[in-house]
């Protein structure tokens, strides 16, 4: 336990190989849970996707924000999608709720190991937990792992700026606005612009404390 | 209208008290989706149409009533 946030990371064990870990190299790879108040992140394994996940991104007030929207999403195709992920440079943690292990959305780290940089992306797909706090106590959860535990220099989110409920969330808690590029996305029938927010490890370092007091039971 | 104003939030946030400090990060009904609820409301009984830039500024209760000021309302 660091700060009352636990790092819990165990292996895979006895699980047959997919093609892509076959014809890419099987290392066993770590299972990541990052524990919060009401939510925790746990790596999202292909056996997580189900048809109520497949739903989420075939609708259209869910997908609004998500590039997935263009293309009729299947088991498979997001069965594919989840086994890209390798835990090493390329994060896909699904959130759950503590009380009941239900599965209500994902949040993704890419990283680039070079510069120690990441950038962020989320889906929160069961409509129930909008307006919940499950994208506050998964980002913090997220940026706690990301500087502490990888050591990263910034993390930074990209968004449509329509997409005000994730905007107002990023810098309530000290993401910056820091670029804005213009008519870089189509909203329907708009074409808006998007904003991109970060946050750096030492401005992590300044409101780590505070944040954290949001997500420890 | 202040007055107005504080309660609109209190009935929205629900809270015994609107402070001229209150903001996004010390009220805990102020979230993401109770936000957009609040500029509706104000869009309604102030009748005025926000711009994104500003909505996603207006989350302490000081800048909203100079964004309101800003947009004509008289307090």
């Amino acid at each position: 336990m660091q700060n009352g946030v636990g790092y819990n990371l165990a292996l895979m064990q006895g699980k047959p190989l997919t093609l892509y870990e076959w014809l890419n190299g099987w290392k066993e790879m770590e299972i990541i849970k990052l524990t919060g108040k009401e939510y925790y992140l746990k790596t999202l394994l292909p056996e997580d996707v189900t048809d109520r996940y497949v739903d989420w991104l075939n609708d259209p007030e869910i997908n609004r924000f998500l590039e997935v929207r263009f293309t009729k999403s299947t088991l498979e195709s997001i069965r594919s999608f989840v086994e890209k992920f390798d835990n090493k440079s390329k994060y896909l943690l699904g959130i759950f709720t503590s009380n009941d292990d239900k599965h209500i959305g994902n949040i993704t780290l890419k990283v680039n190991l070079i510069h120690n940089t990441a950038s962020t992306g989320h889906l929160i797909g069961d409509k129930k937990y909008w307006g919940k706090n499950a994208y506050t106590e998964a980002i913090i959860l997220l940026l706690d792992f990301s500087f502490n535990k990888l050591g990263l220099r910034r993390v930074n989110g990209s968004t449509y700026i329509t997409n005000i409920p994730t905007i107002i969330s990023l810098k309530s808690l000290g993401f910056a606005i820091e670029g804005r590029l213009r008519e870089s996305y189509k909203d329907g029938n708009e074409v808006v612009d998007s904003l991109i927010l970060s946050m750096l490890k030492r401005e992590w370092s300044e409101y780590e404390t505070q944040l954290k007091r949001r997500i420890i039971t | 209208m202040e007055e107005k104003l504080k309660q609109i939030m209190q009935q929205l946030f629900k809270v015994s008290e609107i402070t001229e400090n209150a903001s996004f990060t010390s009220i805990e009904g102020w979230d993401s989706l109770n936000h957009l609820n609040l500029i509706q409301i104000l869009e309604q009984t102030f009748s005025v149409t926000f711009e994104t830039d500003e909505i996603i500024e207006m989350l302490d209760y000081k800048t909203i009533v100079d964004t309101l000021k800003k947009r004509g309302t008289t307090f």
